[in-house]
């Protein structure tokens, strides 16, 4: 199994306002798999598709070497859910909440499942509805842990939480993964924070997925370049351009946003007569936010 | 009269009796009211005219509805009219009744060969138009094929009790001979009604049941079927309103409790020769079961029996046509009644298993719940 | 999986259950009180009358209980999932078709609690009482009634809880839409087709449910607690 979540070609209309287009996504195993893209995107759509809760127009899709919806219990027993809004009645307790989900997986690592509540400072005998945002995020992801899934699947896992509850959460699932080799797909508009944990990344802007690589890739391969005596159309270039700004003024100095650069690629310029002044590196924030600018229209990209 | 000829009649003494009341309240003079009556004569006669125009109107529409051509038809001593079409239904219907209840018992009635019936069973709105002695079996809406025979069994029942007409049992009857009613409806009556008699037939005394038929025992001696506790309980139910001077006994009776009040009530009653009858514990349709049990009693001819002399009582009249004792009729009687106490829980068999399939299916149903809910 | 899902649906209604269970075993008790009747005194058959006639109007309570117990425990078996969009449901590892089952076995024990009360009720209510002669006392024919008539009522609204909305107004639609048509139908074609001069096919439906083998035939059944 090479693939924790394929998904090939999934297509999915809500009326005239929003719709996934031929959406193929590959997580690989073992990956932490950060899914970007800013609200409204379709990363919850895309996840509720692959987790069997909404039916795609067409398009195949595969969890865990297994199909979906077809062998969906199967799936679903390996798999942790935390979805973006919590999902458990809110009139249970905390145990009651623990022993419930339990009943389900025959899997339940109960022992794990009381060090978490102690770990993430869980009192049992509190009312969900009582709990605040925070807890309630910790205990979603206790309950996701203990299950002892092959993949976890996070959707806005950390939204809303303070910075403490957040890096408490980070920590579990990063610890979990560093036991295990479980898949992680992480879903956030935050990409800072999957900056510091991913190693692959999918962006998703509009229903379409506009880039899937690996992080190191994405992060170093996107810089912002100054170059001066540019030609006006730059012809085949080894990089992507996914912005050009003009030059100002006197200064006849231009800065291009570059996706796929690699040092070797400087040749370049010397063989339509500019000259390259400088190579600027981007964190992930900035170059998620070329990267979707460049692929939504009236983009200055190439 | 026509609806159109009541309607002008109403209005023309509506209008005299709104003109007139103000002045009948008033203290007026002699002169006075003869200048407010000459006042309404021009209203009238307005109302005059009007009226003679609704009647004429009436009139032609009634002449234009005896034009519709009618089926007549014979279904053993039965003469049935019917509208175009339903003859069939009606032969099928009249002839399933009469020859499954009455047939077996009914040799021949002066009553029926003259009496005619009618059957209508469609939503046509014209009435058949019919003269002389005649008895309706109609229905204009969507009921069930049941409903309809019930209403041929009571029209023959009317019919039928003719043949004994000014005699005590057509007292007893309640002038009409249907066919019997369950006889655990009899024994659920006798269980629950508020009748010391009652409550001895179902316990088998002898003459109990025979009393409270109140066939050979007058009305009168109801003393002897109900306690004074339950003088009250009979009063009310039995109480004719138009009564009005015995309103104070009657509250005396029924809201103190004061029997004596209750026994005067009741002796009163008791004279009326239809009415008394209504003091018996068991109702008309109850009691008549007896008259079919000496029918049964006494096989061919004993319904010519029954009505041969109109001036024997009704307890000779059944010993005669029966040819039976009064203690064999009773035991007959007490005998079928006893058998069928009701099985009240009847049903709840079936219902068991109906319930099961139904409570299956919609496990079935709710199974097929979807996955696809979200989006 | 089963006994947490019962521990929850009983966690989800008991607020609304126990007035139903406490309703259920007092009504035998409260229509025995009300009849009138001295315990331990001889009995005649002005107390039948008077039973047979004061407690018929108690009788309508028993198969409305039965339905709102039913329909009470079938809207709170959803109750919740609904609430959450069912998210959580479809994030368990079973199959839904197994998940309807169990969530309905776990309501189905949780409408045996009033049916119990109730048979405990009713045999309650008939030792305290002489009964005259000529009636009897039908605790376990009752309280099997009620059962089923809560049942009933439980798997219907269940089923039709267990839908998604849209199938929910497809079924009211569909059921609002037949007495239209049908009540239309035979006023306007009553003049041309002997059908429908003959039948009401919304009082014949209707008869049909009310009697067997219709689904409301256990709730116009004989409901009486004490009889002949």
């Amino acid at each position: 199994m090479n693939n924790a979540i394929e998904l090939t070609e999934v297509g999915w209309k809500a009326g005239k306002s929003f719709a996934l287009k031929d959406l193929t996504i590959r997580v690989p195993s073992g990956s932490i798999y950060g899914f970007l893209g800013p609200n409204g995107s379709g990363k919850t759509t895309t996840i509720r598709m692959f987790m069997g809760m909404m039916k795609p127009d067409h398009g195949a899709i595969r969890v865990l070497d297994r199909g979906v919806p077809k062998e969906m219990p199967r799936i679903l027993a390996r798999v942790g859910y935390v979805p973006e809004r919590p999902h458990i009645y809110p009139s249970l307790t905390v145990g009651e909440a623990i022993k419930y989900h339990a009943s389900f997986y025959h899997l339940w690592d109960g022992g794990w499942a009381s060090e978490l509540t102690k770990r993430l400072n869980l009192d049992p005998q509190r009312k969900i509805s009582r709990m605040s945002k925070g807890e309630t995020g910790k205990l979603l992801i206790l309950l996701a842990l203990s299950q002892r899934p092959d993949l976890l699947v996070l959707d806005e896992p950390t939204d809303g939480l303070d910075p403490v509850v957040r890096r408490e959460v980070l920590t579990a699932v990063l610890d979990y993964v560093s036991e295990t080799s479980a898949t992680v797909f992480i879903s956030s508009h935050l990409v800072h924070e999957l900056e510091r944990i991913c190693d692959w990344v999918g962006v998703m802007d509009d229903g379409q997925l506009v880039a899937e690589l690996p992080m190191q890739s994405f992060k170093n391969g996107i810089k912002r370049i100054r170059v001066a005596d540019a030609p006006d159309l730059p012809g085949d270039t080894p990089f992507v351009i996914l912005n050009r700004k003009e030059a100002d003024g006197l200064n006849a100095v231009e800065t291009w946003t570059v996706r796929g650069w690699q040092d070797p690629m400087k040749q370049y310029f010397a063989g339509v007569g500019a000259t390259l002044r400088d190579v600027i590196d981007l964190d992930l924030e900035e170059g998620f936010v070329e990267l979707l600018r460049s692929s939504r229209p009236h983009s200055n990209g190439s | 009269m026509s609806r159109l000829t009541r309607l002008g009649t109403a209005l023309a003494v509506a209008a005299c009796s709104a003109a007139m009341v103000p002045g009948l309240q008033a203290q007026e003079s002699a002169e006075a009211l003869i200048a407010r009556i000459d006042s309404l004569t021009p209203l009238y006669e307005v109302a005059r005219v009007e009226a003679e125009v609704a009647t004429a109107r009436a009139e032609e529409a009634r002449r234009e509805r005896f034009r519709i051509e009618l089926d007549t038809l014979q279904v053993g001593p039965l003469t049935i009219v019917t509208l175009p079409g339903q003859a069939l239904q009606a032969a099928e219907i009249f002839g399933r009744v009469w020859e499954d209840e009455y047939a077996p018992f009914v040799n021949r009635s002066h009553a029926l060969e003259e009496a005619t019936f009618t059957f209508q069973w469609s939503v046509d709105p014209v009435m058949i138009p019919m003269q002389g002695r005649h008895y309706r079996s109609e229905q204009k809406a969507w009921r069930t094929r049941g409903d309809l025979e019930d209403l041929i069994r009571k029209s023959i029942g009317r019919a039928i009790a003719d043949d004994f007409q000014g005699t005590q049992m057509h007292d007893f009857s309640g002038a009409t001979l249907r066919t019997p009613v369950s006889y655990d409806w009899i024994y659920r009556r006798l269980a629950t009604t508020a009748s010391k008699i009652a409550r001895a037939c179902l316990a088998a005394e002898p003459g109990a049941c025979w009393s409270a038929l109140g066939i050979d025992l007058g009305p009168e001696d109801f003393l002897e079927w109900y306690l004074p506790e339950e003088l009250p309980g009979l009063v009310e139910r039995t109480w004719r309103s138009w009564r009005r001077e015995e309103a104070p006994m009657f509250d005396a009776c029924v809201h103190e409790g004061v029997t004596e009040q209750c026994e005067v009530l009741l002796a009163r009653t008791a004279t009326d020769r239809y009415w008394s009858m209504s003091l018996t514990p068991l109702r008309r349709d109850e009691r008549i079961t007896m008259i079919w049990v000496a029918l049964d009693m006494g096989g061919e001819a004993a319904w010519d029996r029954l009505v041969e002399d109109p001036e024997m009582t009704l307890g000779d009249a059944l010993r005669y046509a029966s040819g039976a004792t009064t203690g064999e009729l009773e035991a007959a009687w007490t005998a079928e009644v006893l058998a069928h106490r009701p099985d009240t829980q009847a049903g709840l068999l079936t219902t068991k298993w109906t319930a099961l399939f139904w409570i299956l299916l919609c496990g079935a149903l709710a199974m097929r719940s979807t996955r696809w809910r979200l989006g | 999986m089963y006994q947490p899902m019962l521990f929850v649906h009983w966690k989800q209604v008991r607020a609304g259950l126990i007035p139903f269970i406490l309703g259920a075993f007092a009504l035998p008790l409260l229509m025995v009180q009300g009849l009138g009747v001295t315990p331990g005194a001889e009995t005649t058959s002005l107390e039948a009358y008077r039973i047979m006639n004061d407690f018929q109007v108690w009788l309508p309570l028993f198969p409305l209980l039965a339905g709102a117990t039913g329909i009470t425990l079938a809207l709170s078996s959803w109750n919740w999932d609904h609430q959450m969009k069912h998210v959580y449901a479809l994030s368990l590892p079973v199959a839904r078709w197994e998940y309807s089952m169990l969530k309905m076995g776990a309501g189905a024990f949780l409408a045996m609690l009033p049916v119990a009360a109730l048979w405990l009720g009713a045999h309650v209510a008939v030792a305290s009482i002489e009964l005259p002669q000529g009636l009897h006392a039908y605790p376990n024919q009752l309280a099997l009634r009620f059962g089923l008539a809560t049942l009933i009522s439980y798997a219907f609204l269940f089923a039709m809880a267990a839908g998604t909305i849209r199938t929910t107004i497809w079924i009211v639609s569909g059921v609002i839409g037949f007495i239209i048509v049908g009540n239309l139908a035979n006023e306007l074609l009553a003049d041309y087709y002997e059908f429908f001069q003959r039948t009401n096919m919304v009082l014949a439906v209707f008869e049909w449910l009310a009697q067997t083998p219709g689904p409301i035939e256990v709730f116009t059944g004989n409901w009486s607690l004490i009889d002949v």
